[in-house]
């Protein structure tokens, strides 16, 4: 199968420009188109609007839509149901908040939009605390690459591991250092999984995926001060959408912790945020677990139009949009 | 191949298959050797044409019956229709993971 | 008329896929490439893969899927040729886990690869030789012509002679299992210590080394062969019936001993034997070649199956005449059927017009794998820092690898779209200097770490291959063999049984590529077919007065040609090459970091 993505020193990687894939997925497999810049994007990043209304949006995987095709993101559905708006994508799957925001900065600060979207996936604020990721080599062996972080110094962001190590590490040579390895029991998980028990035993033991919510930790703080700095950046309203994972979509833990750390992010920063889970989870039990394939926790088609559908009421009132 | 794949197997070989070798003198499917009377060891195809009705095959569902329409003038193994179809069933979750012999062309 | 058709060939030899819309071939891959295991049977998943991708289409977009084979078929055979065996008991667990336990799933297994069925919702099946004659005959320069297809078995069918006539496909005649050119070659290729399924063409490269000295025991004891070619084997002497082996322990008695053991010195006996069964196939495909002619009265003929890659019997059939012209598909064998079935539906089941292509054949030279974009290279070198430079200007990167092909340096060359099919066209090719005398030796030991009697190829510029060979049409596929000018042959004394000696002794003035019997297995390149590779043997011409090189997979022994610039560098790393060309990017060995490896990776291929 075709690599897609490149190293780059400021971000950590992004897709290799223009190319055309199709990568291999429990779904049958998917589509991916990048365009010149290196960003999983429809369109070509020109300074210039086009169409009447732009929008530039950011996120992970959730946002570059692993395990769909570029047309069925919810960035493009968006599209689809608004024709005068045009969204450029800057997903980036694997990356948090952070190189998001660098991704930003390098690549989107001088094109012309009428708002900016941060499609913020509840996970992030893990990612941004870590300073390694995880992932899979060509040979399918688990490695740890280097990803630029922010600490709070004085109160200040200060950016760091940039620019980024092109080395790559092995699991014994992370001792001492801050690693996303993705989940919280990765190991009990992997066994519950075995034993089809995983959602049985979490909605059970009322599991929170994401503690560093529950209150001011030092982890929300980081994410919250990058989040704040970013919207004080922007020329432009900015739109936060936390994207929920799906336990939070199919009740198997509950929202309140996220929520209200990002209700006090709108009041502290003036953001526009728009919280799509009280629309996600008003469908049936079925439906919801459609949003989701079988084995990955990626959206699906089904899962980005919903979400899509949840954004666009949203985006007419303040784009001032007429149906 | 599993051993109880193999077992399956050869409890079908016991049950069915060789009440079937045993019953009647073995059938000659096809020549094993060659024959000095014969000026040519051609076959003339009758549906020489290749035609939309080539691509037809079976739906997996009904396996047995397509073998028991392809057997219908061979009694003995059109009987076994539809135990070939359940063993089919039985044996499917096989994985293909099995190498091809370096000592055989493969032809099954 | 623009149906898109996905052809998939899966579970006994090479699996491959293949695109096809409206009659035009958009991709074609064999899955080895891939999953890097040769020959790799399994469903193939990354060769469907990258036809989609090419196409970029989804797979609810494909108005038909169709199988290569017909599992059904193949079933009904392989049960009866079970109850005929002396002992069924044994054969049937083997028979039924492989049959019934997997292939006759392949819907299953492609549903669950792709997601979908496409628009039918089903799988379509073509039969195995019907496969073999469409992807012989529509990608043909001919509007009308014969067609023979040889392979070990389908269905039933081993042989089949029949005519293709615009968009049609008419079957005359054929031969059944267990009669089989293909199974009695591959019982020698067993016998003689080589993999069946692999080793069939080494067998054919040994064969220029020994005398005919069997063929009257073959003709009077394995095989009865009519005048109009039609054969029958007798079937005591083979083991494929009775046993899970090629020979019977009357065929070894016959030849004088147990089969040879891989690996161990090759023999004046396998030398004879190799030349002998050669021998018989050419006399049998000349006698088919004869009967079909006379039966379709076609001028014209094209050819498929495993036996069709036999090119020095394709040679002697393009000298005798048979035909005004002849034309095989490149990927003759199994992975060839994924191409044909996809043909075959366009044709035959959707019964679209077929448009012959004015300019030369359909098949776009066989390039029709992935190619890799400047920016995917770049991204691969610079993340590990790989030391290159990059050459945009066409002509200056053909002088520079010419100029080191004339300094013999081996290259690895990587360029374009890959192959389909078993040989390396210019696009993932090791290249070297034929005027070498040890470019043959160097190659065969420190690139490719395989048997030294191996032969290499040519690749001439299509308006010089006159100057060299005794060859006037041109050969893009490497599937004709030719013999080396006489007045460039030198004669040679030779005693000896050492193949390292008697491959070492120069037989022309282009010794590297000149084999023991004078022969060249040749590829003619023109400029319209494949324009960088048509430029750099041009430009070799310029420096050496010879408009070719020799030209071999790049890929070690046992392992597949390579496919991504990560294969490349991985193989040239791991051998003596001096420059690897990565598109317009150079890279010269010597500037290269040490390349350090964990494990020992010629573990990695089980020899072939």
């Amino acid at each position: 199968m075709r690599e897609i993505f490149e190293y780059h020193s400021k971000i950590g990687y992004r897709f290799i420009p223009e190319v055309k894939a199709r990568i291999i997925h429990e779904s049958g497999g998917y589509l991916v188109q990048v365009n010149k810049s290196g960003f999983r994007c429809n369109h070509d990043f020109f300074k210039q609007k086009k169409s009447p209304y732009r929008a530039l949006l950011f996120g992970d995987s959730y946002t570059a839509g692993n395990g769909v095709s570029n047309l069925n993101r919810y960035g493009d559905v968006l599209e689809k149901q608004i024709p005068q708006l045009e969204v450029f994508n800057f997903g980036l799957p694997g990356t948090g908040t952070d190189q998001q925001y660098i991704a930003y900065k390098e690549y989107a600060k001088d094109i012309d939009h009428d708002i900016l979207i941060l499609g913020v996936l509840v996970e992030n604020i893990r990612r941004v605390n870590a300073h390694y990721r995880r992932f899979v080599n060509f040979e399918n062996k688990v490695q740890y690459r280097a990803k630029p972080y922010f600490e709070i110094v004085n109160e200040q962001l200060v950016l760091k591991n940039q620019p980024v190590s092109k080395k790559v590490l092995n699991a014994n040579e992370l001792s001492g250092k801050s690693v996303d390895k993705g989940g919280r029991f990765p190991l009990l998980g992997k066994i519950a999984k075995k034993w089809n028990l995983k959602h049985t035993i979490q909605k059970y033991l009322h599991y929170q995926p994401f503690p560093e919510y529950n209150s001011c930790t030092d982890k929300w703080k980081l994410l919250s001060a990058i989040l704040k700095e970013w919207i004080s950046d922007s020329p432009k309203p900015v739109l936060v959408v936390p994207i929920p994972v799906y336990h939070y979509i199919e009740g198997i833990s509950n929202a309140c912790h996220y929520q209200n750390r990002f209700e006090e992010l709108r009041q502290e920063t003036g953001c526009i945020l728009h919280d799509p889970l009280p629309t996600l989870r008003k469908y049936s039990d079925k439906e919801k677990r459609e949003f989701r394939f079988k084995h990955d926790t990626h959206l699906t088609s089904k899962g980005h139009k919903a979400l899509a559908e949840s954004i666009v009421p949203k985006l007419r009132d303040l784009l001032l949009i007429k149906e | 191949m599993s051993s109880t794949n193999k077992q399956q197997a050869e409890k079908f070989f016991t049950k069915y298959l060789s009440n079937v070798l045993k019953s009647s003198p073995k059938k000659e499917f096809f020549p094993m050797q060659p024959n000095e009377k014969q000026d040519s060891y051609y076959k003339k195809r009758t549906d020489n044409f290749v035609t939309r009705d080539h691509f037809k095959c079976y739906a997996k569902e009904d396996f047995g019956g397509a073998l028991q329409e392809l057997w219908k003038n061979e009694h003995q193994l059109k009987d076994l229709s539809t135990h070939f179809a359940k063993l089919a069933e039985e044996l499917k979750k096989e994985s293909l993971d099995e190498e091809v012999s370096s000592f055989v062309y493969a032809m099954f | 008329m623009n149906e898109l058709v996905l052809g998939i060939s899966a579970f006994y030899h090479d699996s491959a896929a293949a695109l096809v819309r409206g009659g035009n071939i958009i991709a074609a891959a064999q899955e080895e490439r891939f999953t890097r295991k040769k020959h790799d049977s399994s469903f193939p998943v990354e060769a469907i893969n990258y036809c989609l991708e090419e196409a970029f289409v989804e797979t609810n977009e494909l108005d038909a899927i169709v199988f290569y084979d017909n599992p059904f078929l193949s079933w009904d055979r392989a049960l009866k040729s079970c109850m005929m065996a002396r002992d069924p008991q044994k054969i049937f667990p083997k028979i039924a886990n492989s049959m019934l336990g997997e292939k006759v799933w392949v819907e299953d297994y492609a549903l669950s690869a792709m997601g979908s069925l496409g628009k039918m919702n089903k799988l379509l099946f073509a039969e195995h030789h019907i496969s073999h004659a469409a992807s012989a005959f529509y990608p043909s320069p001919f509007t009308e012509s014969a067609f023979i297809t040889l392979d070990g078995v389908g269905e039933w069918a081993t042989t089949t002679t029949g005519f293709g006539d615009k968009n049609t496909l008419q079957f005359v005649s054929q031969i059944d299992y267990p009669h089989s050119l293909g199974l009695l070659y591959s019982a020698f290729t067993y016998y003689c210590g080589f993999k069946v399924n692999s080793g069939e063409y080494k067998l054919m490269g040994l064969a220029p080394y020994g005398e005919a000295k069997y063929k009257s025991l073959i003709y009077d004891h394995l095989i009865d062969v009519k005048a109009d070619g039609s054969y029958r084997l007798n079937t005591e002497y083979f083991g494929y019936i009775n046993d899970f082996v090629m020979t019977s322990d009357k065929f070894n008695k016959l030849f004088g001993g147990e089969p040879r053991k891989p690996e161990s010195l090759i023999t004046r006996k396998e030398m004879d034997l190799a030349a002998s069964i050669q021998k018989v196939i050419e006399e049998i495909v000349l006698l088919i070649a004869k009967y079909t002619k006379k039966e379709t009265g076609s001028s014209n003929l094209v050819m498929a199956g495993g036996v069709a890659l036999n090119c020095v019997a394709n040679g002697r059939l393009l000298r005798e005449k048979i035909f005004d012209k002849i034309w095989i598909q490149p990927a003759a064998g199994d992975a060839g059927g994924a191409l044909g079935a996809a043909l075959s539906v366009t044709y035959n089941y959707f019964e679209n017009d077929r448009v012959v292509s004015t300019t030369g054949d359909s098949q776009h030279g066989s390039y029709l794998g992935p190619a890799y974009s400047r920016n995917e290279i770049k991204a691969f070198l610079d993340f590990h820092d790989y030391p290159y430079t990059e050459v945009s200007c066409a002509t200056e990167k053909a002088k520079k690898i010419a100029k080191a092909i004339y300094e013999e340096k081996i290259i690895g060359y990587f360029c374009g779209r890959m192959e389909f099919g078993p040989r390396a066209l210019g696009a993932r090719s090791i290249l070297g200097n034929p005027l070498s005398k040890t470019t043959q030796s160097v190659m065969n030991q420190k690139i490719k770490f395989r048997e030294s009697f191996r032969p290499f190829a040519p690749s001439v510029n299509l308006d010089k291959v006159s100057d060299f060979f005794e060859m006037e049409c041109s050969s893009p596929y490497m599937l004709l063999v030719a013999f080396v000018k006489k007045e460039r042959q030198l004669p040679v004394d030779t005693d000896t049984d050492d193949l390292i000696k008697i491959v070492n002794l120069a037989r022309s003035d282009i010794p590297a590529i000149t084999h023991v019997d004078y022969s060249a297995r040749i590829q003619t390149v023109t400029e319209e077919s494949k324009a960088d590779y048509y430029q750099i043997i041009k430009e070799f011409g310029n420096l050496s007065g010879y408009e070719m090189v020799v030209n071999t997979s790049f890929n070690v022994r046992s392992e597949p040609i390579v496919c991504s610039p990560r294969d490349a560098y991985t193989c040239f790393m791991r051998t003596e090459m001096d420059l690897l060309v990565l598109e317009n990017f150079l890279l010269w060995k010597k500037e290269q970091p040490n390349f350090d490896e964990t494990e020992d990776w010629k573990k990695n291929y089980e020899l072939d």
